[in-house]
């Protein structure tokens, strides 16, 4: 179901380098006095095929990030029928285990909830300009998306 | 004309800087500024196939012709999430 009411469906994007809250982010959404709300968070993860990562950092063009993601939201908000939605992603030091970034969305039913998280997410990846370090535990770093000069 | 250029992660790593200003003749488009940057640098030379441009913090895909005090990113592929 399309959402008539777009740009009545209050939107939360931010860059940030503390820890990401998801009872912040829960408490936003649930105001929203919906049926259901999908949290999707992105964790640093600890072994990635046959090397084991220390930590991750992050650097975001953060002026064009936060208007970037701003734009997928109210295009969920167009494509499903949303209540809320929230886009949150850390920069700097982001420890194993640690959310690097959270989607949420509150809705009327759980499916539109499922559905818009996972369109965010995906294009979060595509076309937010944030870029990802992997430090390894043997010392080495390298940035992702970097694929191309190697 | 004069452009602020910005750069981020390995781009801004290999380059020693995150931003700097060009002085550029009236009319030039964005991709005349990528070819004319990789002229001066190799490092962007190499990757100026992969390097997608913003534009006053907005995706341009095509050349798009640059005012007085643009901002202008060299974006490498994005790996957030």
């Amino acid at each position: 179901m399309s959402n008539a009411d777009t740009f009545l469906t209050p939107i939360h994007v931010a860059i940030q380098e503390e820890p990401l809250s998801v009872d912040a982010i829960w408490h936003f959404l649930a105001a929203a006095e919906g049926g259901g709300i999908a949290i999707f968070g992105g964790t640093t993860r600890r072994v990635t095929g046959q090397r084991r990562t220390a930590q991750l950092s992050y650097e975001a063009h953060e002026s064009m990030a936060v208007l970037e993601m701003r734009r997928l939201a109210e295009e969920a908000a167009k494509r499903w029928d949303t209540l809320r939605i929230v886009m949150v992603h850390r920069t700097g030091i982001v420890p194993v285990s640690e959310a690097s970034v959270l989607i949420g969305v509150a809705t009327r039913h759980r499916g539109p909830a499922f559905e818009a998280a996972r369109f965010l997410i995906d294009e979060l990846k595509v076309s937010v300009p944030v870029w990802k370090k992997e430090h390894f535990e043997d010392g080495s770093a390298e940035w992702q998306g970097d694929a191309w000069i190697r | 004309m004069t452009v602020t250029i910005h750069v981020f992660a390995s781009l801004r790593e290999q380059l020693g800087r995150s931003s700097w200003t060009e002085t550029l003749p009236d009319g030039t488009d964005t991709e005349a500024l990528l070819r004319h940057l990789a002229l001066q640098s190799p490092e962007i030379a190499i990757l100026q196939d992969v390097i997608r441009i913003a534009l006053n913090d907005r995706w341009v895909s095509t050349a798009t012709s640059l005012s007085q005090g643009d901002e202008v990113a060299l974006l490498t592929p994005v790996s957030g999430g």
